[in-house]
């Protein structure tokens, strides 16, 4: 039944997916650097792996959601992202959407 | 980093960058060098070789990268390409091949039966390669052009500038642009509703959609043999009288039609009128019955088709300028066998294309009545 893991692997990650933006956002009010995200989302309970999220920061950047700069006080160049006041626009609409996707979902769920 | 450990590292990198387009990939490349570091300093135990084992394949990194939508031909139209791509190979590569295998065998008779077989399965199989490679380039760069022009449409909604960057009045154009409603499952605000449904034709406004396949198989047959063997279309003439194999025998002319010396400066117009035929035709399968688009379509193409006409038959040498004599000559050694006709060059070419334009006027005339008296009238 190799074919079922692989599909319960698969809905896992569309499910996951689907929430990532709304993560990372939730981070990026202050600035923050690639590496140092995925370790504290990881601490927070949301793992995500580094070869999603540097994508995934680049996209939301191109979007105009984020901001990057490279800074180059510390040993070595970095590349900080923050969110736009656009940015932040969308996490707040975002986050609204959220609580009632999720109650209605807790909803649905609590039936069976 | 250990001089290894830097090697590695620079060849996981070249291998993620190069797969992205140019002008991201060196700071694409700084991203990765950051990355890495910072992941091996955090855990020293794994190595670099650990490290570069969760970051995963470099090819699906770089895939990662990639915006989600990019395709040649996306889902809505990939169907479609399917099945014309299906029509247009079968209707170019079976024929050609046939015929140029025919062709080939007959033209090389005399040499010996061996060498004839031979020199028509080589013409065949060429003719039919190259007639299908450049069938499948067709369709394809058509139907690529088609999905790029439909993306551009749809990217244009909304792109953000810096001018959102102002205080107010970029919640009120997110409002805008978006309607949330929260909580409701709903996608973007419909751009389709049903008042928008056209009407369902009348029996008599529909066009047959066996006919409009059996002209587009047709005129994609012509096209290619006129192509890739253009003297297939030749006269017949016997020099000592008709008898058994008379095709195969060395005793009779085989006289091209058409002026194969000047083909490359006809080719191109005979081509294009076939192509706006076919395009004509295309449309009226895609819309299915009678309506604006099919008869504007109609006019324009018929009238662009009796101009190329005129210039084919009129100004551009098409017929094979020895046909007057060859076929006088023949007339002379056959007596006066009742088939073998003069040529009269002008006459013919002004009957040709009378025929053409009357039987094109008459298309669009059909097409014309056809659509103002049945077509649905628009919501």
């Amino acid at each position: 039944m190799g074919d079922g893991k692989d599909l319960l692997e698969n809905l896992s990650l569309e499910l996951r997916r689907g929430t990532l933006t709304l993560c990372v956002l939730s981070q990026m009010a202050e600035k923050k650097y690639g590496y140092a995200l995925v370790q504290s989302l990881e601490e927070k309970g949301v793992p995500i792996d580094p070869n999603t999220l540097y994508p995934l920061l680049r996209r939301l950047e191109g979007q105009g959601l984020l901001a990057s700069s490279w800074e180059t006080d510390g040993p070595k160049p970095r590349k900080y992202y923050r969110r736009t006041p656009y940015g932040d626009e969308v996490y707040r609409q975002l986050k609204t959407l959220w609580a009632g996707l999720s109650a209605g979902i807790d909803n649905l769920l609590k039936e069976d | 980093m250990s001089p290894r450990d830097q090697d590695l590292m620079e060849r996981y990198i070249y291998a993620v960058t190069r797969r992205l387009p140019r002008a991201q990939r060196e700071e694409i490349a700084d991203e990765l060098r950051e990355l890495i570091g910072d992941m091996l300093e955090a855990d020293p135990a794994a190595g670099m070789e650990g490290v570069l084992l969760e970051l995963g394949d470099p090819a699906e990194f770089a895939g990662r990268y990639a915006s989600p939508d990019q395709c040649l031909i996306g889902p809505a139209y990939f169907e479609n390409y399917k099945w014309l791509l299906k029509v247009v190979l079968l209707c170019a590569t079976i024929p050609v091949s046939l015929l140029s295998l025919a062709s080939g065998v007959i033209e090389h008779w005399t040499d010996g039966f061996y060498q004839a077989i031979v020199r028509g399965l080589t013409d065949g199989i060429t003719n039919a390669v190259t007639a299908g490679l450049t069938g499948f380039g067709a369709v394809t760069l058509v139907f690529a052009a088609v999905e790029r022009y439909e993306r551009r449409g749809r990217e244009g909604e909304r792109r953000w500038t810096p001018a959102d960057l102002r205080e107010e009045p970029s919640s009120a154009r997110f409002r805008e642009a978006r309607q949330p409603s929260a909580g409701k499952f709903s996608a973007s605000p419909p751009s389709w509703d049903p008042s928008g449904l056209s009407p369902v034709p009348d029996k008599k406004a529909r066009i047959s959609r066996g006919d409009s396949i059996a002209s587009i198989v047709f005129i994609v047959i012509f096209c290619a043999l006129l192509v890739f063997i253009p003297n297939l279309f030749f006269l017949v003439i016997s020099r000592e009288g008709i008898d058994g194999n008379w095709l195969l025998s060395s005793e009779i002319d085989r006289i091209p039609i058409f002026n194969l010396d000047e083909w490359g400066r006809i080719l191109p117009f005979f081509v294009l009128s076939l192509g706006i035929g076919l395009a004509d035709e295309v449309i009226r399968l895609v819309r299915g019955c009678y309506c604006r688009t099919v008869m504007v379509s109609g006019i324009i193409c018929g009238a662009v088709q009796i101009a190329l006409s005129v210039w084919l038959l009129k100004f551009l040498p098409l017929f094979n300028p020895e046909l007057p004599e060859r076929l006088a000559e023949a007339r002379e050694t056959l007596g006066e066998a009742a088939w073998v006709a003069g040529w009269n060059g002008e006459l013919v070419t002004s009957f040709l294309l009378a025929l053409i334009v009357l039987i094109t006027l008459l298309e669009m005339g059909t097409t014309v009545y056809k659509t103002l008296r049945y077509a649905p009238k628009a919501a």
